[in-house]
This record gives C-alpha cells, sequence and structure tokens, in this order.
C-alpha cells in the first residue's frame, strides 16, 4: 500500500478522473437527460450518475491495486515477499485490505465532492437499511474487483497479455452496467449483459441507500453483490496458493 | 549439528528433471557454496531450502523444521537474497529498507539505526531518496543486500549475491558476510566467481545438470580431483614453443593463457615435476626457443570445477 500511495502520479489521477466524470458526463448530460425514474422516485442525472461514478471509481482503484501483484512478480518482490515469515494467506489478506482501504478511500473521495450534489438526500443514511446498502456496496465493489484482478495476475506473466486483457475487459465493465444509464431505458440484449455484470448490483445498491429508493430486486442485488464478492475472495486465496515462483 | 539437511531431493518442472536425487548436509555456522554451470539446480535448490518451491520428491531438514511442511518456521529465521533483482518499484531506497524492517518486526528505532549503519557500510548515501528507477543497477543489488540485513537470522540463502557489483564492493559485501559467519551465521553461497568461493567458503557442493557430482573443503577437492599438474611457461617465439610441447607424450593439451599472451599453460600426469621440467627444457632448447620463465601453478577451484562438470558433460 506504502509502495501505491507513493505513486503521486497515480493518486492525482484516481482523484481527479471521478471529478472530471460528475462534472463533464453528470452536468454535460444534464441537459439532454430527463428526470430517471427509481423505484418511483425521479431524479435528475447528476444525482442519478454519481452513484455510478463511485462505484466506478471503486472499480478502478481495486482493479489497480489488485495489479500491484502482477508487479510484484515483475519486480522480483513477489517471490522476496514469499520468503517473509507469513503465510501466502496472509499476503492475500494484506493485498485485499489495502485494495479495500484504497477502494474504500477513493469511493469515500467522490462521496464527499458529491455532497452539494446528493445534499438532499444524504439524510437518508440515518436509515440502518440504507446504510447497510451503502457499506455493502463500497466495500464489496472493491473486494470483487480487487480479488478478481489478484486471481487474474496469477495466471498472466506477461505484460503485453496483461495489458490486453485490462483493456479489453475495463471498459465493458463500466459500459455494460447500471453505473451510467438506467436499464429499463436500455435495449434488451444490453440490459440482460448488464445483469450479469456485478457492478450493476453494487451501483444499484449504493443508488438505494444514497437516494433513499426502493426497488423490488434490491435484497436479491445485496445478496448477490455479497456472494460474488465472497467467491471471487474464495478464488483470490485458492489462485494464490497454487500460483509457483518462477524457475 | 546439520543447518541443512537435504534428502534425495528431485524436482521437475513439466519435462524439465531440474534436480535429481540431490543429497548433501550444511553445517550450523559454516559458508558453504554451491557452484554448477547455469542451469546445474543451483537456484531450484535454494528455492526448495527457502521454502519457495516443494521438491517432486525428497525432502529436506533446514534449522530443524521440514521445507514442506513448516515454511513458515523456517521463513522466520532465514534471508535470502535472490540471484534476480527485486524491489518496490515505487518506494525510495530508505524507505524499501524501513517496510522490510516494519515486515520483520523490528521498532522504529531499530529500524531507523539499522538503515543508518546499512547506507553507510553499503555506501549508499548517494541513493538516499532515490526509486530504484533512478538507481544503477550495482545500487539496486547493494540495496537488495542491505534490505535483507534488516533483519537478524541463523541462515542466509546468497544466489549469486555479488552479480553486477564492481570489485571494492564485492570485497566489502563478502567481508561483511564473512564477519557475520564468524559470529555463527550459516551461508549457504552460489556463485559463478569461483575465487569468490575460495575465498568464502569452509566447504563446497558441485551441481552439475541437477546431480551432486562432489561435496568437500575447497583444499580436498583440490586434492581429491586436480589429478593432473599444470605448468607455466614463458617463452620465445611461444608458438614455435607450443608446436615442440606438442610432440612430447604425456602432456595434456596445451592452451594459451589468454590470447596474443606469451604464456602458455602445460596440464600433465606425471608425479615427477622435475624430470617433466627437465624434458620441457632441454626440448625447446634444442630447438632455440628461449625460456623467460617456467613454473609450477597451483590448482584452483576453477580448475577443480571444469574437471569435474567437463566429466560428467
Amino acid at each position: 500500500m506504502s509502495g501505491f500511495a507513493a505513486s503521486k502520479a497515480q493518486l492525482a489521477y484516481n482523484l481527479l478522473s471521478p471529478v472530471l466524470y460528475v462534472f463533464i458526463v453528470g452536468f454535460g448530460y444534464l441537459g439532454i437527460v430527463n428526470f430517471i425514474n427509481i423505484g418511483g422516485k425521479l431524479v435528475n442525472y447528476v444525482l442519478f450518475v454519481t452513484p455510478g461514478i463511485i462505484t466506478v471509481q471503486i472499480m478502478s482503484v481495486s482493479l489497480q491495486t489488485g495489479m500491484t501483484l502482477f508487479l510484484d512478480r515483475q519486480t522480483g518482490m513477489f517471490d522476496q515477499l514469499l520468503a517473509c515469515p507469513f503465510s501466502r494467506r496472509d499476503y492475500v489478506l494484506s493485498k485485499v485490505i489495502s485494495i479495500v482501504i484504497q477502494g474504500l478511500a477513493s469511493g469515500l473521495f467522490v462521496l464527499l465532492i458529491g455532497i452539494p450534489i446528493l445534499l438532499g438526500t444524504i439524510g437518508s443514511l440515518a436509515s440502518l437499511w440504507n446504510l447497510l446498502l451503502v457499506i455493502v456496496s463500497l466495500t464489496m465493489t472493491a473486494v470483487f474487483f480487487g480479488s478478481i484482478m489478484l486471481t487474474t495476475v496469477t495466471f498472466i506473466r506477461s505484460v503485453q497479455k496483461f495489458n490486453i486483457l485490462f483493456n479489453t475487459l475495463y471498459l465493458p465493465i463500466m459500459f455494460l452496467s447500471s453505473a451510467f444509464y438506467p436499464l429499463e431505458n436500455a435495449p434488451k440484449l444490453l440490459s440482460i449483459v448488464a445483469l450479469g455484470n456485478p457492478l450493476t448490483y453494487s451501483t444499484d445498491l449504493l443508488r438505494s441507500g444514497l437516494l433513499d429508493v426502493q426497488t423490488s430486486i434490491e435484497p436479491l442485488e445485496l445478496v448477490a453483490t455479497m456472494v460474488l464478492g465472497v467467491i471471487a475472495l474464495v478464488s483470490a486465496f485458492i489462485a494464490f496458493n497454487r500460483v509457483t515462483v518462477e524457475q | 549439528m546439520s543447518a541443512i539437511e537435504a534428502v534425495d531431493l528431485s524436482k521437475k518442472f513439466r519435462n524439465t528433471l531440474a534436480l535429481d536425487s540431490v543429497s548433501f548436509e550444511v553445517r550450523r555456522g559454516e559458508v558453504f557454496g554451491f557452484l554448477g554451470r547455469n542451469g546445474a539446480g543451483k537456484s531450484t535448490t535454494i528455492k526448495i531450502l527457502s521454502t519457495l518451491l516443494l521438491p517432486s520428491e525428497g525432502h529436506a531438514i533446514v534449522l530443524d523444521h521440514d521445507t514442506a511442511r513448516d515454511g513458515q518456521e523456517i521463513r522466520k529465521r532465514i534471508g535470502l537474497v535472490q540471484q534476480a533483482l527485486s524491489y518496490e518499484f515505487s518506494l525510495t531506497m530508505e524507505r524499501q529498507l524501513d517496510l522490510y524492517g516494519r515486515i520483520w518486526g523490528l521498532s522504529h528505532s531499530e529500524r531507523l539505526a539499522k538503515t543508518k549503519y546499512l547506507i553507510d557500510k553499503f555506501e549508499l548515501k548517494d541513493s538516499i531518496g532515490k526509486t530504484p528507477s533512478q538507481m544503477s543497477i550495482g545500487q539496486r543489488r547493494r540495496m537488495q543486500i542491505a534490505r535483507e540485513l534488516m533483519h537478524d537470522m541463523d541462515l542466509l540463502f546468497l544466489d549469486e549475491p555479488t552479480t553486477g557489483l564492481d570489485v571494492q564492493t564485492r570485497r566489502l559485501t563478502l567481508d561483511l558476510f564473512r564477519e557475520k559467519a564468524k559470529v555463527g551465521l550459516t551461508i549457504f553461497l552460489t556463485t559463478h566467481i569461483l575465487q569468490e568461493a575460495e575465498y568464502m567458503c569452509d566447504r563446497v557442493g558441485i551441481i552439475d545438470r541437477g546431480r551432486i557430482v562432489a561435496v568437500d573443503s575447497v583444499d580436498a577437492l583440490k586434492s581429491k580431483h586436480a589429478k593432473e599438474h599444470t605448468l607455466e611457461l614463458m617463452a620465445n617465439p611461444i608458438s614455435e614453443a607450443a608446436s615442440v610441447l606438442g610432440k612430447i607424450d604425456n602432456l595434456g593439451q596445451i592452451s594459451p593463457i589468454s590470447t596474443g599472451d606469451s604464456t602458455i599453460r602445460v596440464p600433465f600426469s606425471s608425479s615427477d615435476h622435475q624430470t617433466v621440467i627437465s624434458e620441457i627444457v632441454s626440448a625447446l632448447t634444442q630447438q632455440g626457443i628461449s625460456i623467460q620463465r617456467i613454473g609450477m601453478v597451483e590448482p584452483t577451484l576453477e580448475d577443480v570445477f571444469i574437471g569435474l562438470t567437463a566429466r560428467v558433460n
């Protein structure tokens, strides 16, 4: 984690990109997108998209943090750390904790700059249910995407393959979800694909929690988000136990 | 008492047998050199002994613990300087040392004191505030060794630790390891620089194509395996001298020490040095070749190593 924090350029990018999203995407589309109906409540586009930007931001930071394992392998630190006085389980756990902390910090930062936008609804967090939705969404987004990245990099050793995979998956995951548009108005195929995307569930949960709206599939999305997070985490542990050092 | 006991260790990577029933023992407090050609199995052995790899067959006991079962117990008491450079890409040199100290549970004041000592010892002052990308390969190597010495240990694995170091730093580093060995640290060293092994090691093991071909002290290896004697000769003209010597029976293959040099080495098997020298002098002077210098040279570990690994090949 200290390595990640020491990368000032990375930190600056992670702080600035969500701000740009909120102002460019949020306010840019405000004039052309009508009010959106979520669970019977009409919200404007900036309110709609801010929770999406928060989960996308957490996903992005979690993927980047998970990627540090790949860098550990490239710089020889993976083998070196495995020779330190802790178990592989401790190593993965420290990576996951680091991912969650950094993911949450980045998500909370966007939340902070989004307060003026969400001001009218932030009081909804007084409800325990809403608070639960927000916490599960923020945490499990980090756990899921960070763990998926940890698992993936145990199989990939070449930088080229890694870049191809990252770039191929990142944009579809981001845009084939409910982060930037309501799936109800999207083409049928798109909304079906988005329903298989964990980012959709965590974004919907955060939106419900922050905007104080209820949808019929909310409990299902809550369970799905938690189960998928746990599955991803267990996968990371298993993959990590099987990974071998360089010959 | 053994620090390491390797018993019939074998390691297979897909279709490649990297280690083939390797057995040896390293005594506590000794510096043990593990020598071999590229790909002989040195690093694989270190990775098994330091619990990074599991053997395909056989087992190893390190500091009274089985590497396959008690990895964490072993890792608490060992250090490892790997052949490949390793570093946190975005941390400055001093923070890398500090981080390693933290991993090993050193207090803040201990970390500060050790960092300062090691920065001085490894002449890393120029690297303060620099990240690895701003450091030379030699500086990164020194940082890697210094980082490992942030914590105390009973056994230190050194896999070609002086690669990339200049002569002065290499000697300084080896002396530091020798100091630590004198106070009880067991060292397992691999190197391609055989003078380094002669300088450092109490005993040496030689591995070739995954099999141990010799384990003994350097002196014992020389007396056991350097069966040929070598005579060094400086003569003029050297090419004619080589041609004349080539016609004498009982001499081995004559080789110049270096290209363009007027010195050649002549191996021979007879133990009667005086007779061989007389025969050579007589043959050369009869042909009008002037001899500037002639004498026996002591066998080196390198001679032993080349002899042993060449025979296996």
